[in-house]
């Protein structure tokens, strides 16, 4: 953890071939670093969620424990340790994230390509349906629908994605709009080419990168959103260590017991500035309008 | 009196005024703060959703606590002894009759006098909406005001709780007391009266200023909600708040350490328990329920996790209550629970549910995920529902759940108030009908000699424990926690703080 990520500076100069970007490499091997603890963690943390401890409970970080093990982060206040419950809870955080952008990115990129190729009233109305959608401050729409819904994790990611299927379908259209009126789209369609062929091989290859750099964008944001409604109580059920019920559950400790929250608090804030770092980065070096600078 | 009131924009306000026209408006604003020296103001532990003490909520903390300030009874509860308040005094021509004769010159806080009728009306009201109330007066048949002052309740049999009972019956004024609107901003003979509420949020009580008996010296009672104890304490710190109760254990030492701040412990009638719903499978056998007692270790838990704030309790109702009994421990013992599970079918164990209420009690979650834990080694998988209190209470009240964890108020300090209002088969609390338990109670009710009346109870108590009906695991002490600079308050063990008799520096 105490590597810090080197801070972004807006207009960076674009690095060269070959050199090591280091922009780009030390958020990347952050996230990986999640990615493998959210994999391989649990099975050495062999942390269990439901196994209380109150004998142990409140113990700062660094404490040994009386069964010999290290509380690297401390105990709760039940007495579960904090450390394996972070790594249980970046795998939920990981998968919450994922799944949501693999929803929302779909579903959201083909109705923003369908609305962009068909154009008229189709596009008319997705893009409206989109834009009332944006009126309304995303965390307050995902509070309401997870407040009908009721904690679950197949919930939370519906959720998730349905507030975000409106950022892909936006970018998607709007490559799909520029792309579409291109000379070699207009050579493919004139010599007979399908609808579905052209998209499929004229205006899907060229929306996929920019979409993937607004998932990078959106991974951070989803994560954060989980966290958000796992802590008002919305999110995933009680007893799950989601790092937003971690953090709520330590509200009542800050003066005696900070680590409780602070801990999953930490981890969570280093995940999404990596996450965010690294969008920016894919984003210089992908936005055709910044390569050629 | 009514210039130095403040307006219910609140303090934040004043306090504003008060920077920016500080010159101009001096001999005002003084006047104001004098007001605010008068001001009590109260955080409450849990939302106060409704001040209607007839209907739904008749036997909810957060609403008594606010409506025994407005709403006076005909007795009253002192130091364990009942004496006479709106009656000054009663007599029982038989059996079967209690005639009560009310003090004269008591006037409500709109200046109508308080009559018979409007105690008739208050206790009409309490049994015609089925509340959970309504069980203590099952028993009688007529409510007469043959006069302006005089009050008969006849019965259908003997009823040895009529005056603990009583106890908890505010008299509200007839002409009001159907006025869904009145319940907003009740008012009564009390000390105080409501004068603005939001609920779940705040509730404005001012001094009744035609009040019969002393005179309260505050002049305002503010209640504000402040669900985060974390957010309570540092109100109380920052001298937002003058007055908190109900803090958990970790945080008490934080306040006790505190410059400014008092903390008062004291013993109640409150107990922690846990309920099984024995009208659902698996807990409709006894063995099941007493396997689950049997896994967890209740002293550990108390010792952990209530150091100085609760005792292991000794029977079903704590220990200060009238009727109360010491029974057998259940003693931690993971062998014998995993015995008795497998004697009933369940040698694997089961899967269940157990919900509480957000708001419910001291470090609830805490103690939900402990015994989760503990359960989980009897092989018994007991998923966590933390509902909001409304939902919570509604599913309770409808038996729609499998097991619950909750706090419990002996608010009479009678025995009769919890076992009989909760356990008699016709209460459909938790689902346990027991013909033996619904004719001890019974008996105990109608027995006018209170010395039998506590060896019913305390075999009824037998039954309950013996039979797990539930979990009852801590008796409950309360915490109270105020500035310096108020003073006269006094514990009652019923823990619904009264403030009358308290001023403010």
């Amino acid at each position: 953890m105490s590597v810090a990520p080197a801070a972004p500076s807006p207009h960076a100069k674009s690095p060269r071939r070959g050199k090591l970007d280091l922009r780009l490499l030390v958020p990347a091997l952050f996230c990986t670093l999640y990615v493998l603890a959210a994999v391989f963690g649990p099975f050495l943390t062999h942390y269990d969620p439901v196994a209380t401890n109150t004998s142990q409970r409140l113990r700062p970080p660094l404490t040994e424990l009386r069964d010999g093990s290290l509380a690297l982060f401390g105990t709760d206040q039940v007495g579960r340790d904090l450390f394996g419950q972070v790594i249980a809870g970046a795998q939920i955080s990981l998968t919450v994230g994922i799944l949501t952008l693999l929803l929302a990115g779909t579903v959201g990129t083909a109705l923003g390509v369908l609305a962009g190729y068909r154009g008229g009233w189709l596009d008319t109305v997705v893009m409206r349906l989109a834009d009332i959608q944006l009126a309304f401050p995303s965390i307050l729409l995902a509070v309401l629908i997870a407040a009908v819904l009721g904690p679950s994790l197949v919930n939370v990611i519906l959720v998730l994605a349905l507030t975000r299927w409106v950022v892909f379908a936006r970018v998607a259209r709007a490559q799909t709009l520029a792309v579409r009126v291109r000379d070699f789209v207009n050579a493919s369609r004139t010599l007979g080419a399908s609808h579905l062929h052209i998209v499929r091989h004229c205006i899907l290859p060229a929306v996929v990168a920019p979409i993937l750099v607004v998932a990078t964008v959106q991974f951070g944001l989803v994560i954060v959103a989980e966290a958000s409604l796992s802590f008002l109580g919305l999110g995933m059920p009680p007893g799950t260590p989601s790092w937003g019920i971690s953090i709520a559950n330590g509200r009542n400790y800050l003066v005696t017991a900070w680590w409780i929250s602070t801990m999953p608090g930490l981890v969570l804030s280093a995940l999404v500035i990596a996450v965010g770092i690294l969008g920016d980065r894919l984003r210089d070096r992908f936005d055709p309008n910044l390569t050629t600078r | 009196m009514t210039t130095m009131r403040l307006r219910p924009q609140g303090i934040g306000l004043i306090l504003g005024l008060a920077i920016t026209v500080g010159t101009s408006f001096g001999p005002v604003l003084q006047a104001r703060a004098q007001g605010a020296a008068e001001t009590l103001r109260v955080a409450n532990p849990v939302a106060i959703v409704s001040l209607d003490p007839f209907g739904a909520k008749a036997a909810d903390q957060p609403t008594l606590t606010v409506a025994q300030e407005v709403l006076e009874p005909l007795v009253m509860r002192q130091d364990g002894s009942i004496v006479p308040w709106l009656a000054e005094s009663w007599e029982n021509p038989d059996k079967l009759t209690w005639t009560f004769h009310l003090k004269s010159g008591v006037r409500f806080a709109d200046g109508s006098p308080l009559t018979s009728a409007d105690a008739k009306a208050s206790l009409d009201r309490l049994i015609a909406e089925k509340g959970p109330l309504a069980g203590l007066w099952a028993a009688v048949d007529t409510i007469e005001a043959p006069d302006e002052k005089t009050l008969k309740i006849r019965t259908t049999q003997p009823v040895g709780t009529m005056l603990s009972n009583l106890t908890m019956l505010g008299i509200a004024p007839a002409a009001k007391i159907r006025d869904t609107a009145f319940f907003n901003a009740p008012y009564g003979t009390g000390p105080f009266k409501v004068a603005a509420f939001t609920a779940g949020q705040q509730v404005r009580l001012v001094r009744n200023d035609s009040y019969w008996g002393e005179k309260p010296k505050l002049a305002q009672i503010e209640y504000r909600y402040i669900p985060e104890v974390s957010g309570r304490i540092t109100a109380l710190e920052n001298n937002e708040i003058d007055f908190t109760w109900g803090l958990p254990p970790d945080q008490v030492d934080q306040v006790r350490g505190s410059q400014g701040l008092k903390v008062e412990s004291f013993p109640t009638y409150s107990n922690y328990y846990f309920w099984f719903n024995s009208s659902r499978k698996p807990f409709t056998d006894a063995r099941v329920r007493q396997a689950m007692w049997h896994a967890v270790d209740f002293a550990q838990i108390q010792k952990d996790l209530f150091p100085g704030t609760a005792t292991v309790a000794k029977g079903p109702i704590p220990q200060a209550v009238f009727g109360s009994s010491v029974q057998k421990p259940y003693a931690y013992d993971v062998a014998k629970a995993k015995q008795l599970l497998a004697d009933a079918g369940y040698a694997n164990g089961f899967e269940t549910t157990m919900m509480w209420s957000s708001q419910c009690c001291t470090a609830v979650r805490e103690f939900a995920e402990t015994l989760v834990s503990y359960w989980a080694k009897i092989g018994v998988k007991v998923v966590p529902q933390e509902l909001e209190r409304a939902t919570w209470l509604d599913r309770l009240l409808k038996l729609d759940w499998d097991s619950t964890l909750t706090d419990g108020n002996t608010l009479t300090g009678d025995a009769d108030f919890t076992l009989a209002r909760l356990y008699l088969s016709t209460a459909k609390r938790m689902g346990y009908a027991n013909p033996k338990l619904d004719e001890l109670l019974l008996a105990a009710r109608a027995e006018l000699d209170q010395g039998k009346r506590a060896e019913l109870y305390a075999e009824a108590g037998r039954i309950i424990w013996d039979e797990a009906v539930g979990i009852f695991p801590l008796d409950m002490m309360v915490h109270a926690a105020y500035r310096t600079n108020v003073t006269g308050f006094k514990p009652t063990p019923n823990a619904m703080p009264r403030f009358d008799s308290v001023s403010k520096k």
